[in-house]
């Protein structure tokens, strides 16, 4: 382990965030600090039709996302075409448009309603139903049934158009630190099957580390399948939670956290690991009209369509030409602007804080290279976030009011100080330290109970909100740093050490040099995973609060649809404005997405 | 390290010990945020009081507040509870975590629509109607009871919200405490029978009617009344209503007081400003049309007061006990309902998934065996 103190506090950090909460929710489920559940009907056969549905639906959307994502990146990274720069700008776009929003928007275009429905049905015939399995085609089904009967294409499409740039990102990542000599050779020798037989078997890891992240998350997307009635088992725990049984609802999302890690623990194997250094990425080659028809159109599909959709509804784009009533109705409408407002603060707050979190524990954890690790950090992705969410305030209101055993803060606190020495190395000497961490997090704990502090935590102020947000996407963003924490020339900073430069030098001089273009796409990252959020936070936001995704899902129900795809667009701009502020203000050395 | 964590604890510490506003109310509130700020906005105004309000979504159903009232029991941080139905507020109730209130503005408010012992008042309610597009059916064709609902002429013609949350769930209980355990079943078979498209709310319902993909559905009057408002041609009929007929279901708001509230006096100026006439006028008005629970208040002409209504005879308590009693065996029949999947094997799906995972496994295992032998 490295010195200093920054990685015990770190490491307290993330229990306290994520770890020990959980620990809390689970353990008063399963009877030990709470009352127990009597059933979660984990092992009923309606539940296990529910599990496939939603293994189905995210290894569909993790296939799209590939579909889409892979080409885009090849595209972009290994071509030059008119355009270039400008698409490779909005690339990113996609994944700013929250998934709820996604569904809407794709809900106008083939939705029973939608126009491009009605053209398919008017023009050949074909009847979709984005809900049904199988999009409802019926001859499909024929054919498909009864095995392929849980497939729902709809949801895992909506959703493979709001996550693919994830798998472009990976992809992109991955083809910076291709050999380019290597492959310029191969060309100039006229090898035949270039992209088949050298840069996709070297990409492998990088499309199966973003089709991962994706299949992860859409595992846990609950405003996909909750507007599209997507029989999924996060469906489920929302309906557990209705019949106000919290700790059901929370073991019924263990199976999607345990499919998560098998699946990342699989697809860990393949990752590709050690240090790139001083390799330089193939030159892009000339490509022409059609290279940059085929980036309009994967981004046209992915954030064209739906923008243009919403466009229709809201305006200007509207059969009423030039309509923009909905959007000044929406702004008459009470609480909007404070809901905008409330949101950003959060969305700042959280990027920043995730980068501010990530950054030391990645350090941290820079040498440790454990297939285990990763998939059970990772996998928390996959937790429904009304799991997280409940998750906090029963611990910090259990907190507050003192009501929390005084063993399982002692225990948690050995727990997790056991869970920092394993990730830093396990070594003998470092027991010491750690079990002075543990010591001062137990004692921190106890000392917590009933406190202002933990008072201030859960009733005033958006701490709640952030601390999930931390639960939630943490392990994303510490990911990012990790990833280039591994390109990192060791033999420099062992020379630094050499020539006696302490730990903060090193992180100036050589590591914070590296490291720009991921904290500036960390924050990115961050700010877009912030203010996107909705199923957690709508449970943590303290009185007073607001947030303007929230009220989307709101106006949704009353169905002024105009004004609904109104405010959709709004928090579209709102959402891009940060990204396209930070990337115009930072150097063009720091791109990293 | 330690020295910037010290100065974060140190600013938290005392903003926390900064003065609060003097008189605040803090209340979670799962009616629309489109309807309820603007009534909570006006009492500030009228009396000064700060209100901190926290609202759910729609499509949580008010889970997200109750379980927060839940997890918040030993340190309630709500002052006041404005629920948009009844079902967890009895609940709730059971639970222990209200504290008795009766209200002086509950004076008119009729007996069936408040808790006995004052824990809960009702207020601007609403009703589970027929909704029914007058472009594909005519007013005289129909239903006018529930038990019509399965006569085999309206078969493939009826949408109806899954009864796993919301309103719909509440109209279950209140069958199940009024019928009976068989009657209910029988109908809830016949209604299968006779293929009714099964939604994911009571907006679905009134919007698969308003687009005409089946004539006429189970909803509730706010979800037809916005509807009509944006134009489509549908409207509400009111079951029950004919001589002998058993009423309609009327499921009022309810307000309520949580245990261990810390603005107790702003809570009770809250409540009564929620149960007066003027509030529930501006109810009536809003595109959620609720109907008033006060006599004599004027309403516009879609509303209908309950008083004009005959409503259907059951309590909430014996609605909620049902509900906690087959609430598992709803959740049982209805959670694939309607999507497709209702005759999948859960086991063959799984088979399949099982196959996928055990050869990718079995691919990293030969993998990492010929690399070794290599």
């Amino acid at each position: 382990m490295r010195r200093g103190g920054g990685e015990g506090a770190t490491a307290v950090v993330l229990g306290l965030v994520a770890l020990v909460p959980l620990a809390w929710i689970f353990s008063r489920a399963l009877g030990i600090t709470g009352p127990g559940v009597d059933q979660a009907d984990l092992g009923g056969t309606e539940t296990s039709i529910l599990l496939a549905n939603s293994i189905w639906l995210a290894l569909f959307t993790a296939l799209f996302a590939v579909l889409l994502g892979l080409p885009l990146a090849l595209l972009l990274n290994l071509r030059r075409f008119p355009g270039r720069k400008l698409l490779g700008w909005l690339y990113f776009l996609p994944l700013v448009i929250p998934p709820h929003i996604h569904t809407i928007a794709w809900a106008r275009a083939i939705g029973n309603q939608g126009w491009i429905t009605a053209w398919l049905k008017d023009s050949f015939g074909i009847t979709l139903d984005m809900r049904a399995p199988l999009m409802g085609v019926e001859s499909a089904q024929h054919w498909a049934y009864p095995l392929l009967s849980s497939i729902y294409l709809g949801p895992a499409w909506v959703m493979a158009c709001a996550y693919f740039p994830l798998v472009a990102l990976s992809v992109s990542a991955g083809i910076r630190d291709l050999d380019g000599d290597g492959i310029e050779a191969a060309r100039i020798a006229r090898r035949k099957g270039l992209l088949k037989r050298i840069i996709l078997p070297q990409l492998r890891g990088r499309i199966l580390s973003g089709a991962a992240f994706v299949f992860i998350l859409a595992l846990a997307t609950y405003p996909v399948v909750s507007l599209m009635n997507t029989p999924t088992l996060i469906q489920k725990v929302f309906i557990v939670f209705s019949q106000t049984s919290p700790d059901g609802g929370a073991l019924l999302g263990l199976p999607l956290v345990l499919t998560a890690a098998i699946a990342l623990f699989v697809i860990g194997r393949f990752e590709p690991r050690g240090q790139r250094v001083g390799v330089r990425p193939p030159a892009p080659q000339p490509g022409g009209g059609l290279v940059m028809c085929g980036v309009i159109g994967i981004l046209g599909f992915g954030a064209g369509l739906p923008f243009v959709s919403l466009l229709i509804e809201a305006g200007p784009l509207s059969l009423e030409a030039g309509k923009l009533d909905n959007y000044q109705s929406v702004f008459r409408r009470g609480g909007i602007a404070e809901a905008f407002g409330d949101s950003l603060l959060m969305g700042i707050s959280g990027a920043i804080l995730l980068v501010a979190v990530a950054w030391p524990l990645a350090r941290l954890a820079r040498k440790r290279e454990s297939y285990a690790f990763e998939a059970i950090g990772l996998s928390v992705l996959a937790l429904p976030p009304v799991v997280v969410a409940v998750a906090l305030v029963g611990f910090w209101g259990s907190i507050k009011a003192e009501t929390m055993p005084l063993a399982f803060p002692l225990v948690m606190a050995v727990s997790v100080a056991l869970f920092g020495w394993l990730v830093s190395g396990r070594r003998s000497q470092d027991l010491l330290r750690w079990s002075g961490v543990a010591v001062g997090l137990g004692v921190g704990l106890v000392l917590l109970r009933g406190s202002e502090i933990a008072r201030y935590v859960y009733e005033e102020s958006m701490t709640l909100v952030l601390l999930g947000f931390l639960a939630r996407f943490l392990p994303f963003v510490l990911r990012l740093f990790r990833n280039a924490y591994r390109t990192l020339d060791e033999d420099q900073i062992d020379a630094a050490r050499l020539a006696r430069r302490g730990s903060f030098a090193r992180l100036v001089r050589i590591e914070f040099p590296h490291l720009r273009p991921v904290v500036f796409g960390g924050l990115v990252m961050g700010w877009v995973l912030a203010f996107t959020e909705l199923a957690a936070s709508i449970m943590l936001m303290r009185p007073g609060w607001a947030s303007v995704q929230a009220r989307i899902f709101n106006m949704v129900h009353y169905r002024s649809i105009g004004e609904v795809a109104a405010l959709c667009v709004m928090v579209i701009l709102f959402a891009v404005l940060p990204v396209v502020l930070l990337r115009t203000l930072v150097p063009r050395k720091w791109e990293v997405l | 390290m330690l020295q910037p964590l010290r100065r974060v604890a140190f600013l938290l510490l005392l903003a926390s010990v900064l003065p609060a506003q003097d008189r605040e109310v803090v209340v979670y509130v799962s009616h629309d945020q489109e309807h309820s700020q603007v009534i909570l906005e006006l009492f500030e105004e009228r009396t000064g009081i700060k209100v901190k309000a926290n609202y759910d979504t729609e499509d949580n159903k008010t889970v997200g507040l109750v379980t927060r009232i839940i997890e918040e029991k030993d340190s309630p941080v709500a002052d006041v509870f404005w629920n948009n139905e009844c079902g967890h507020t009895v609940r709730l109730k059971n639970m222990g975590l209200l504290q008795p209130y009766q209200s002086p503005a509950a004076a008119n408010i009729p007996a069936e629509f408040k808790d006995p012992e004052h824990y809960w008042t009702g207020f601007g309610a609403r009703s589970r109607v027929i909704v029914w597009n007058r472009d594909l059916i005519s007013e005289a064709e129909l239903p006018q009871t529930l038990d019509e609902l399965v006569d085999p002429k309206w078969k493939g013609r009826i949408t109806i919200a899954k009864p796993l949350t919301g309103t719909t769930r509440t109209q279950l209980g209140a069958l199940y405490a009024s019928w009976g355990e068989e009657r209910t079943e029988k109908w809830l078979d016949a209604l299968a029978d006779n293929e009714v498209l099964w939604e994911r709310g009571n907006g679905p319902v009134a919007q698969a009617v308003a687009e005409g993909v089946r004539p006429i559905g189970l909803t509730d009057t706010d979800d037809v009344n916005g509807r009509r408002v944006d134009g489509f041609p549908i409207d509400a009929h009111y079951l029950g209503q004919k001589e002998g007929g058993e009423g309609c279901l009327v499921i009022p708001n309810s307000v309520m007081m949580i245990r261990g509230a810390r603005n107790e006096d702003a809570a009770k100026q809250l409540i009564d400003f929620l149960l007066t006439p003027e509030v529930e006028k501006l109810l009536a008005e809003g595109r959620a049309a609720q109907m008033p629970l006060n006599p004599g208040v004027d309403v516009p002409a879609h509303v209908r007061p309950v008083g004009d209504l005959k409503a259907f005879k059951v309590s909430f308590e014996d609605t909620g006990a049902m509900l906690e009693k087959y609430g598992q065996a709803l959740e049982k029949r209805f959670t694939l309902a309607g999507t497709g999947s209702e005759g999948a094997s859960g086991n063959s799906s799984l088979i399949i998934l099982g196959g996928i995972v055990g050869a990718l496994v079995g691919a990293v295992v030969v993998r990492s065996m010929r690399k070794k032998t290599a």
